[in-house]
């Protein structure tokens, strides 16, 4: 099938051997670029051709646009593949791609320059038909104005100050008798932290569910939804435990955010794979942002339908239709993911090192996306994702019993990892029974 | 010293055992006490290998010219002492401005701080590489037209 000779991997790590080996299993020649830190890299050793592009530092390296595309030109790749992070949402990137001639492995750069800005993606979305947490337009100025406002959305209500960040100038209204309070105090400050007193309103979410809807598009106008992927489990806004399907939802529900996020995919004319993440809280969802990219936890949604997505984002660059309709995709069974980190399983302080024995788990319904080897030296200049444990069975208590098993089968010596948090979150009677919002871990792990 | 009295003779003699036997480990225990000895063992890197050395990193240079296929950055640099010019970009390799001209210098050829060595090409634009210092061209270990990497060495400059 593949239009594509020659793909360059733009990426390193795990991601970057995931895109390897879908490449392998199409027939294409891959070209691995990575920094000078990186020559041991697993993808680097498996890959057709390697390309050193800079130092170690990722803006010099995996960030160096002009040096991704001048080893593209010397090894003659025909199309890019930026994987996650780095330069994966950077339009400009996306666009220089292809006015030098080559294939960009994701959406059009219009649509990553749509979705990458708070404000244009969160119009786009409302009027493409994806429901947004309802508040103010803009500035609230005046208690009368925030009460009109706090009626129709319902209390409470929470005040966020308009040039914010990092929970300062931040207020929630239980009920009217509140606002008057929580609308100075925001105001204050905002004034105090931010120079600029300017605040909104909008509905409060006391305990919402992370759930984000995968979808996939050609470039000819189809678009199909893949289900959702639960992702509450988190710390400091990064994710550590994904389930698909959702244990918060019900069927209707699923369906009904299924539809809605394809149906306004397709009207914005969305291709190649993407995210919307939304909060969910009773039965209601609300836009938080889309991902014009592949996921970090794209495999539990590839476990559950038996769509191979990268194989797909590579199809659909290379101007092919969708080979299946929605109705043909099968959701079977259920899956989990754990991110497995170089670090300090509860004080999570990074562990780089070398690791001095090393040996994965297997056996039926397990899947192991890691660059690690025994001997591999895990370096301090990036992100600590070193592998994904990924489990799939056909029901979610035989899910969690084979993820327990598999857990117990990996061996990572030298460095620290997240295998202890995971095990000790299997225990947790909040994770068995699958109630959980995006605050419960931050909270627990705090008692801890 | 410590609880836990084991003498160094017997440490010896569990080292030499490991090494006799062609043992990766030895655990000992009495009495709740249990020692561990291993042995780090390079063999014991079990992944793939499939690029080794010598393996063509970049197989396909673009300039016709090139009769060899295979460019590799396992370049052999025969005077230890020299100071090696190392590529700040990835690119092409051109000795000389234009095809036909003269390189801009040859083996034995005094050079001056920032005078031109050689360029490289990458995204259609022509990059000069001057010379870090003054020094007399050692050797040249590139060829005109190679694709060349980050960080790969280029020119051995000598006094």
């Amino acid at each position: 099938m593949a239009h594509f000779n020659k793909i360059l991997i733009a990426n390193r790590g795990e991601i970057a051997l995931r895109i390897l080996r879908a490449c392998q299993e199409l027939g294409i020649s891959t070209v691995a670029v990575h920094s000078t830190a990186d020559e041991d890299l697993m993808h680097v050793r498996l890959a057709d051709e390697r390309v050193c592009i800079g130092p170690a530092p990722g803006a010099k390296s995996y960030l160096n646009q002009h040096a991704i595309l001048a080893a593209a030109e010397i090894t003659g790749a025909d199309a890019i593949h930026p994987g996650v992070g780095f330069l994966s949402e950077t339009a400009e990137f996306a666009r220089k791609i292809k006015e030098h001639g080559y294939t960009f492995i994701g959406p059009s750069p219009d649509m990553i320059d749509l979705m990458g800005d708070k404000v244009t993606a969160k119009q786009a979305a409302r009027e493409a038909g994806i429901p947004v947490v309802p508040g103010s337009t803009g500035e609230v100025e005046t208690l009368d104005e925030a009460k009109i406002i706090a009626e129709e959305v319902g209390y409470p209500v929470l005040i966020k100050a308009a040039s914010g960040g990092g929970g300062r100038g931040m207020q929630i209204a239980k009920d009217a008798d509140d606002l008057e309070r929580a609308l100075s105090m925001a105001s204050t400050e905002a004034k105090n932290a931010f120079g600029n007193a300017a605040v909104y309103l909008e509905k409060y979410l006391a305990n919402p569910r992370h759930i984000e809807v995968q979808i996939l598009g050609d470039q000819q106008g189809n678009v199909v939804h893949l289900g959702e992927r639960d992702c509450s489990l988190q710390r400091r806004h990064q994710k550590v435990f994904e389930e698909a399907p959702s244990p918060g939802l019900t069927v209707t529900e699923r369906e009904h955010i299924g539809e809605v996020t394809r149906a306004a995919c397709e009207k914005l004319g969305y291709f190649s794979a993407g995210t919307i993440e939304y909060l969910y809280e009773d039965g209601e969802f609300f836009f938080i942002e889309m991902n014009t990219r592949l996921q970090v936890e794209h495999p539990i949604t590839e476990f559950i339908t038996s769509i191979d997505l990268v194989r797909a984002q590579i199809a659909v660059a290379a101007g092919e239709p969708l080979s299946f309709k929605q109705e043909e995709i099968k959701f079977q069974g259920h899956s989990i993911e754990c991110r497995l980190n170089a670090e300090d399983p509860f004080s999570f302080v990074p562990s780089p090192g070398t690791v001095t024995r090393y040996h994965q788990p297997g056996g039926p319904g397990v899947r192991v996306d890691s660059h690690l080897y025994q001997g591999y030296s895990i370096s301090p200049h990036y992100d600590s994702l070193v592998a994904k444990l990924v489990v799939r069975a056909n029901t979610r208590d035989e899910c969690l019993t084979r993820l327990r098993r598999a857990l117990s089968e990996y061996v990572i010596d030298g460095v620290k990892t997240s295998i202890p948090l995971h095990e000790w979150l299997l225990d947790q009677t909040s994770v068995q029974t699958g109630d959980y919002s995006i605050k419960w871990l931050e909270e627990v792990l705090e008692k801890l | 010293m410590s609880k836990f009295d084991i003498s160094e003779s017997l440490l010896r003699k569990f080292a030499k055992l490991i090494e006799d036997a062609g043992l990766t480990e030895i655990e000992f225990e009495e009495e709740g006490r249990r020692l561990r000895l291993t042995k780090q063992t390079t063999s014991a890197v079990v992944a793939p290998q499939i690029i080794s050395q010598g393996f063509p990193t970049v197989s396909t240079p673009p300039a016709p010219s090139s009769s060899d296929s295979s460019t590799s950055n396992s370049v052999q640099i025969n005077d230890p002492d020299g100071f090696v010019v190392e590529s700040a970009m990835v690119g092409t390799a051109y000795s000389a401005s234009e095809p036909g001209k003269l390189p801009f210098v040859a083996v034995g050829d005094r050079v001056t701080e920032g005078q031109t060595l050689l360029i490289i090409e990458a995204m259609k634009f022509m990059n000069q590489v001057p010379s870090p210092k003054a020094g007399t061209v050692k050797e040249i270990l590139f060829k005109d037209g190679d694709a060349i990497e980050f960080g790969q060495p280029l020119i051995v400059l000598g006094e």
